[in-house]
């Protein structure tokens, strides 16, 4: 039996073999028993794997595991420190080094063209949705129709201070 | 006389034909979209807090919360509200003393919803909503419980 | 961060089952799966619901899989064996088995063979297997997945499968002595 034979054995019982194949193929499995006997094994191996997964389970507790997570999230996400903004001062005397009138110039028209912003940035394009705190979280399930959004609302020190029944009223 | 005839059928034509445009711009003008609002209160405790009277869910709300990834064990209704939103028009629904939703209509299924809370708006979203769909707003309750504001278009 | 907890806590084993498949150890399995939960908390803005939200998490931690296999790889030694397999001649020359390795095991001890099985195989093999049985993929996309053409995760895959039952048969032959 051919490798590219053994391949189409392989590929009918994937689902992946063309069309205009499958009765060629399977035909040739009625009649050869080697071929039958390769698609047997190939089988068998197949329903060998079915559900091995299924009972494997993290080694970590829900909560380690989460707090874990939630840390790296969090580290991650600490902004970096804004950029000690300079003085136009400070700035002319680093750029008149070497001092040349071109030089001069050239920083004058530089500072001229400068961006609008305090440190370079464009303007932000206004965002749809207005959500309350940093913690905002939209989770959308396509099939159900259902949109979800999850709001730190109201803040955490707000719930801890009003740990009562009866504040969402 | 025949030219007089003509002009007015021609004239109840006309007439006809504007009652009907009228009519259908009319009818086009009162295809409000319709909702159903609820508050709910998420708990894994079994029943409402003392002196409270809250029920619990219906069944297909019950289902659509489970299938979202939310770890409440139950939900009760707090309060329930039905509401009509005409084309361009904004509908206030006040669902507790603290909470209160506003809803537009914008094109086709687009809305806008803004949530008030104590007052102070704290979000707004424009989404489509189709019939039939919901949009879930939620947070953080006391207690380790959850509240959450189910908005469903129904028509 | 609530509902994203929950969506862990919902998906976490079959996230870690695929990493465990994958790369076969637990330790570095936990942390794949540690770091793909922090990048699918990071590109949430890009789940467009194409597919379930486990499926886009899966996705996720193969590719993150498969990024550590081949820095491993870059720093293993090539076996002449590990040479021989990458080339696909290996599995033509294997005799076909005809016991059905499933038979007379209880699911444990199944899952304990296969588990050994899997460990024989190359990282190239074992992942095209990993792919296709456990996360269904077609061979087009283990080929776009994995970086290279149809018709070599065909192979590989034919080599795995035929590995895996001629491994299996031996531990049963051996167990049953």
């Amino acid at each position: 039996m051919d490798y590219n034979a053994q391949l189409k054995l392989q590929a009918l019982l994937d689902g992946e073999l063309p069309e205009a194949e499958v009765s060629e193929v399977t035909n040739w499995v009625a009649r050869d028993r080697e071929a039958a006997a390769l698609l047997e094994e190939l089988r068998n191996t197949r329903g060998a794997l079915a559900g091995f997964e299924a009972e494997v389970r993290l080694p970590e507790s829900r909560e380690f595991f989460w707090s874990k997570v939630e840390r790296e999230i969090q580290r991650l996400e600490v902004p970096a420190p804004k950029p000690v903004r300079e003085s136009y001062l400070a700035l002319f005397r680093r750029f008149l080094v070497p001092a040349s009138a071109v030089a001069a110039v050239l920083v004058a028209g530089l500072m001229l063209t400068r961006p609008t912003g305090p440190y370079g940035r464009t303007a932000v394009a206004s965002i749809e949705t207005a959500l309350a705190g940093s913690g905002a979280f939209t989770y959308r399930d396509y099939s159900a129709g259902t949109t979800l959004v999850w709001l730190s609302y109201p803040a955490d020190t707000e719930v801890a201070e009003n740990d009562e029944m009866g504040t969402i009223e | 006389m025949r030219a007089k005839l003509i002009s007015v059928t021609g004239l109840l034509g006309f007439s006809t034909a504007l009652a009907l445009f009228a009519g259908g711009e009319l009818r086009v003008q009162a295809a409000d979209m319709k909702f159903q609002v609820f508050l709910l209160w998420g708990t894994d405790d079994s029943k409402p807090p003392e002196g409270k009277t809250y029920k619990p869910v219906t069944a297909e709300i019950k289902q659509k919360l489970k299938e979202l990834p939310l770890k409440w064990a139950n939900w009760f209704e707090v309060n329930r509200k039905d509401f009509a939103v005409p084309q361009g028009a904004v509908s206030e629904v006040a669902m507790s003393e603290k909470c209160q939703v506003n809803v537009k209509k914008l094109a086709g299924s687009e809305v806008e919803v803004s949530l008030i809370g104590k007052g102070k708006e704290v979000m707004k979203r424009k989404q489509s909503l189709p019939t039939g769909e919901m949009l879930v707003l939620g947070g953080n309750a006391p207690n380790s419980t959850a509240w959450l504001v189910v908005l469903k278009r129904i028509e | 961060m609530a509902a994203f907890e929950e969506l862990v806590a919902r998906h976490r084993d079959r996230i870690y089952a695929r990493a465990y498949s994958m790369m076969r150890n637990e330790e570095e399995a936990v942390d794949l799966s540690q770091e793909a939960w922090v990048k699918g908390w990071q590109r949430l803005a890009q789940f467009q619901g194409e597919s379930s939200f486990g499926t886009w998490m899966t996705r996720i931690v193969i590719n993150l899989c498969l990024d550590q296999l081949r820095k491993h790889k870059r720093h293993r030694a090539e076996s002449i064996e590990a040479m021989s397999e990458e080339s696909g001649g290996v599995e033509r020359q294997m005799p076909v088995v005809t016991v059905n390795p499933t038979a007379g095991l209880e699911q444990g001890e199944l899952r304990q063979r296969i588990d050994q099985a899997l460990g024989q195989l190359s990282y190239e093999h074992r992942t095209s297997l990993v792919l296709h049985e456990f996360e269904d993929m077609e061979y087009k996309e283990i080929a776009r997945t994995m970086g290279c053409s149809i018709g070599t995760v065909m192979s590989r895959l034919f080599y795995a499968r035929r590995k895996l039952a001629v491994l299996l048969a031996d531990l049963k032959n051996r167990d049953s002595v």
